[in-house]
């Protein structure tokens, strides 16, 4: 009973049952959302997300209770910590971005990014970066002239 | 006529006019923001110094390009050029995985020739024919045929993938949901944010599914695209191989030529529409997602046909069939001319030059993708160090560039990340791209049925043979999709 229970109990913390509760959460708020919209535009959200709810509320059934497995999950490897750099760096650049324009947040994010995922050489990443930031620069802003890109381009 | 116009269009400068425009196009087509609608906009003014025949051959021919220069980026690093090219990304990149890119490429390129030409053909002999067919098409028949796109969503998700396709799918609907409704004018998930009145846009949620997941997939895997370390194979290797599957090509072609001739339907829900049904139709469905060629060979010819199958209701009844055609219509009246029946009448010079370069297009098609697509291959041997910074950048150009607007690149971020996890653990982010392009088509049209009803629903929808055949299809889909699944199975 107690083995039994322990693997309840684990299955529950896998990335495989927090997910469809995760996804149950963003169905039961969207439904929360809906009598606020007008009566005419209730119809189509109110059963996309009910049937998401029960959707998904069955596939936590079916993780917990261990009934159905994913070829995808079964060899799966532990997230390396490149990735949550990167993840990380990708937001900070995000909001660079957003906030300054392109250029800056391009000049720290290139070389950053590559020293995360291995390059240790100095010149190597100097060239790169002068290189990505070139071509950009070039084909977006100067030889296409696209006017929507002349904000994210200045900084 | 044919004669002149045939001599106006192989004359030098015309030929090498059309060259460069349709290696422009593909080059455009590759940047993912830019697209065949940017290219024809960007174009155009350098078309009304030429003569009106060729002028609009000639941006025809940049559609056409721009259209497969978007599956080049779609097949080598996971991030479409184009809408239209998303439905490549899931076979054409694994291909690519495989070290098999240039196969991918070849398989694509040899497909969007297909489409293409087999549109020109469609636009030729048929074009009043469709014309007419795609009248009949209103807010009943839009809807139907949208809902029967969702029931094929079961056939690509078949087996232990049904429900997190399901779930998958409902995802996506409610993305489409975000914005101000078209029918009431009422906001659904706005939060109070600008930025969403408008909804989300489509590319920058292709682009953070299939682009930005595919950074953090580099991120977390390291090495190179080519998962073998190598390319193996070429471009020529994948030429033929659409035609060892006729039905496919076929099936897709047809697709692509009748999505393109109704009215807002459009490139994207052709091609994922063609993939689907490849996908249900197919005998080793379980192979798509992996590498399947005829996961390339659908979306390709379905939405190069959507060329010439865009171009049948603009030239004959001036109503655009797709975003693109809507440009180009504008061209055509910056030409002086007017389309609808006069145009066979008065102008029939320009349509047979429309064609002909639609034609001629596909050969140059062909011609430059066989040479540059083993150059352009290589790039799934350059180390992951390089591609992580290269392809966060052009993403988040091309979110931003797709509708002006930064908050597509917060769009793409976090669909990025959503996408990553749904790949991970197995839900079919195919399945929500469908889901999210055809939501819009099936609410909007479900809700005009009923007006125009005046609230009664066997006369929205049940009113003519059209919607009942259409309706028939959806739930014989429907039908079978939940059959296949629940059946009992043999001991």
């Amino acid at each position: 009973m107690k083995e039994r229970n322990d693997t309840i109990s684990t299955r529950f913390k896998k990335p495989e049952t927090i997910l469809p509760i995760t996804l149950f959460l963003f169905f039961a708020f969207s439904v929360s959302q809906v009598p606020s919209f007008h009566p005419k535009a209730q119809t189509f959200p109110l059963l996309a997300s009910a049937l998401g709810m029960l959707l998904t509320m069955i596939e936590t059934f079916r993780q917990v209770r261990g009934s159905v497995r994913y070829k995808e999950t079964e060899r799966l490897k532990p997230l390396r910590k490149e990735f949550w750099l990167i993840l990380g760096l990708t937001f900070l650049y995000m909001i660079g971005v957003l906030n300054v324009g392109f250029y800056v947040p391009s000049l720290l994010f290139i070389p950053l990014s590559m020293w995360i995922m291995g390059v240790r050489r100095l010149s190597t990443v100097i060239i790169a970066t002068a290189a990505i930031l070139a071509v950009a620069y070039f084909v977006f802003g100067h030889w296409l002239s696209i006017p929507l890109l002349a904000r994210i381009i200045s900084s | 006529m044919l004669q002149q116009v045939l001599m106006a269009i192989f004359d030098p400068m015309s030929l090498l006019t059309i060259f460069g425009a349709m290696l422009l196009a593909i080059i455009l087509g590759i940047l993912p923001g830019i697209g065949p609608s940017i290219s024809i906009a960007l174009t155009m003014p350098f078309t009304f110094f030429m003569e009106p025949a060729i002028g609009l051959g000639t941006l025809v021919a940049i559609y056409n390009g721009a259209i497969y220069g978007g599956s080049i980026s779609a097949v080598l690093i996971n991030v479409p050029g184009t809408p239209g090219s998303a439905a490549t990304c899931a076979d054409g990149f694994a291909m690519s995985q495989k070290g098999q890119a240039g196969r991918a490429l070849g398989i694509s390129l040899s497909a969007s020739v297909f489409g293409g030409l087999v549109s020109a053909l469609a636009l030729l002999l048929i074009a009043p024919a469709i014309a007419r067919f795609s009248l009949m098409f209103g807010p009943a028949e839009y809807f139907w045929l949208a809902t029967w796109g969702l029931t094929i969503i079961a056939a690509v998700t078949g087996g232990k993938h049904f429900l997190t396709g399901i779930i998958a799918s409902l995802v996506g609907f409610m993305l489409s949901l975000v914005g101000i409704d078209s029918v009431t004018g009422s906001s659904r998930y706005t939060f109070g944010n600008l930025n969403l009145y408008d909804g989300i846009d489509m590319l920058a949620v292709v682009i953070g599914i299939f682009a930005a997941s595919q950074v953090l997939a580099m991120a977390n895997e390291g090495g190179t695209i080519s998962r073998v370390g190598k390319m193996v194979g070429k471009v020529t290797d994948g030429l033929l191989i659409p035609f060892k599957y006729p039905l496919c090509l076929l099936k897709s072609t047809g697709i692509g030529v009748l999505f393109g001739s109704i009215p807002a339907v459009g490139m994207s829900a052709a091609s994922f529409f063609a993939y689907t049904e490849a996908v249900r139709s197919s005998k080793h469905p379980e192979e798509f997602g992996e590498g399947a060629d005829e996961g390339v060979i659908a979306p390709e010819a379905a939405n190069n046909a959507t060329v010439g199958g865009g171009l049948i209701p603009a030239l004959t009844l001036g109503i655009p069939g797709t975003e693109s055609t809507a440009i180009l219509l504008g061209a055509i009246f910056a030409h002086g001319l007017r389309p609808g029946t006069n145009i066979f009448a008065e102008n029939a010079h320009v349509f047979y030059a429309i064609v002909i370069c639609l034609v001629l297009s596909c050969f140059i098609m062909l011609l430059m993708g066989t040479l540059g697509a083993n150059l352009f291959a290589k790039i799934t041997v350059v180390p992951g160090t390089l591609l992580v910074p290269i392809i966060t950048i052009t993403y988040f150009i091309g979110a931003y560039a797709s509708g002006n607007q930064l908050f597509n690149i917060v769009v793409a971020v976090v669909l990025g990340i959503v996408g990553f996890v749904m790949k991970r653990y197995g839900y079919s982010v195919i399945s929500l791209l469908l889901a999210f392009v055809l939501a819009p088509l099936v609410e909007d049209n479900f809700v005009r049925a009923l007006m125009i009803s005046s609230g009664s629903y066997t006369g929205a929808f049940f009113g003519n043979w059209l919607s009942v055949s259409l309706a028939i299809l959806t739930f014989g889909s429907l039908f079978w999709a939940l059959w296949r699944e629940f059946k009992p199975k043999k001991q």
